[in-house]
């Protein structure tokens, strides 16, 4: 094989090499754009409530008009995170999305159907014991976001909706 | 001083190629990936931890959030049922039958993927908002016409943006395991143009 078809093989392969890397990085750099603001708007390990959206809206696209979201930004690299809310009668879920934005957990109206919840969020690297106010969910990440989602309806129920959406506290253990 | 001048050559090449692979495999990635049903499409596992890495990149780009199944499917539209571009200056049909889940919305976005703007500050419908015929059918008309608008339906209908192309998303939340390996057959709204302002 000539000198020049061997440099040809190993650019397309480097470049090749350089493309799967990009793509396998995209969703964390996604994330961190995303999550560019948490630490100063106090997000992290803290809650946060969002209004419905409108088309003022432009922190993620494509986002649901139908649906009030509250959550949390973790960091559970030292401690557990303990979420605590209640649930209403309507549609919702608590999901979990690691550091690559996977959605490695969600917790909806199957599991738990009315009253308050608890749910103690783990790093990767802990053994978490068992537990018997709530549910243990461990991530794959020490950093992500977690979404809570209240379907609205026709709108009826929203001073309840977002008096649950106030509600939703996120707290490290011990702190 | 020609041996940095031959590096930078090949680290050029080497960006270059890297471009032109992501390039390839995203226009190969709208063409393969997608499950589609009419004028829908749905990316079988858009939150699912076992995901690709192309599916986990490109749903970090559209919607980064997306819900892994059996949570939710999310369908989208970007064409009719002719499979014609949706366009903001057309009136648009969007028929179809009630879908068995816990509940489904219908939401129009612009171009870039936000919300429309209307003064009615209507942004989607929903299993609970939807007035359905005493069938059990449904019937939205997607607009930007206020002649068209006091024509059609009091109710029923959504703002598309006034001269651009649009796209329509259709959630359904907890549909059933079973939805998820049906997702090319199962029954879902059609998108007819009916008339266009320029015509």
């Amino acid at each position: 094989m000539s000198n020049l078809i061997k440099k040809l093989f190993a650019l397309v392969f480097i470049g090749f090499s350089l493309h799967l890397v990009m793509i396998y990085y995209t969703p964390s750099l996604m994330m961190k754009f995303i999550g560019r603001n948490w630490e100063e708007q106090n997000m992290i390990n803290n809650s946060f409530a969002r209004d419905l959206p409108d088309s003022e809206f432009t922190e993620v696209i494509r986002p649901s008009a139908d649906i009030l979201y509250g959550g949390c930004a973790y960091d559970v690299t030292y401690f557990p995170l303990v979420i605590e809310t209640e649930v209403p009668e309507s549609y919702w879920s608590i999901s979990f999305f690691s550091e690559n934005t996977d959605n490695f957990s969600t917790i909806n109206e199957n599991a738990h159907n009315f009253g308050k919840l608890k749910i103690y969020l783990f790093g990767p690297n802990s053994m978490p014991t068992k537990v018997n106010d709530g549910f243990i969910v461990v991530s794959p990440s020490n950093k992500g976001l977690m979404l809570m989602r209240q379907f609205i309806g026709n709108g009826s129920k929203l001073d309840k909706l977002n008096e649950i959406q106030n509600s939703l506290d996120c707290q490290l253990e011990g702190s | 001083m020609i041996l940095l001048r031959r590096y930078l050559l090949y680290f050029i090449a080497v960006i270059l190629i890297a471009v032109a692979f992501t390039y390839a495999s995203a226009k190969l990635y709208e063409e393969f990936a997608f499950i589609k049903n009419d004028n829908w499409q749905i990316l079988p596992s858009p939150g699912d931890k076992n995901r690709d890495i192309y599916t986990r990149a490109a749903v970090a780009m559209r919607g980064t959030f997306a819900m892994a199944k059996p949570e939710a499917a999310y369908f989208h539209a970007f064409n009719d049922i002719e499979e014609l571009e949706l366009q903001g200056n057309c009136n648009y049909h969007l028929f179809g039958n009630d879908i068995e889940s816990r509940w489904w919305s219908i939401t129009v976005y612009n171009e870039d993927g936000y919300l429309v703007e209307n003064n009615e500050k209507i942004y989607a419908l929903n299993s609970e908002t939807i007035d359905f015929n005493i069938d059990g059918g449904f019937d939205i008309f997607l607009t930007n016409d206020n002649n068209f608008i006091s024509k059609v339906s009091d109710k029923n209908w959504m703002r598309t943006p006034s001269d651009e192309s649009f796209s329509v998303a259709l959630r359904i939340y907890l549909p059933g395991e079973e939805y998820f390996s049906k997702l090319k057959r199962v029954d879902l709204p059609v998108i007819e143009k009916l008339e266009c302002g320029d015509e």
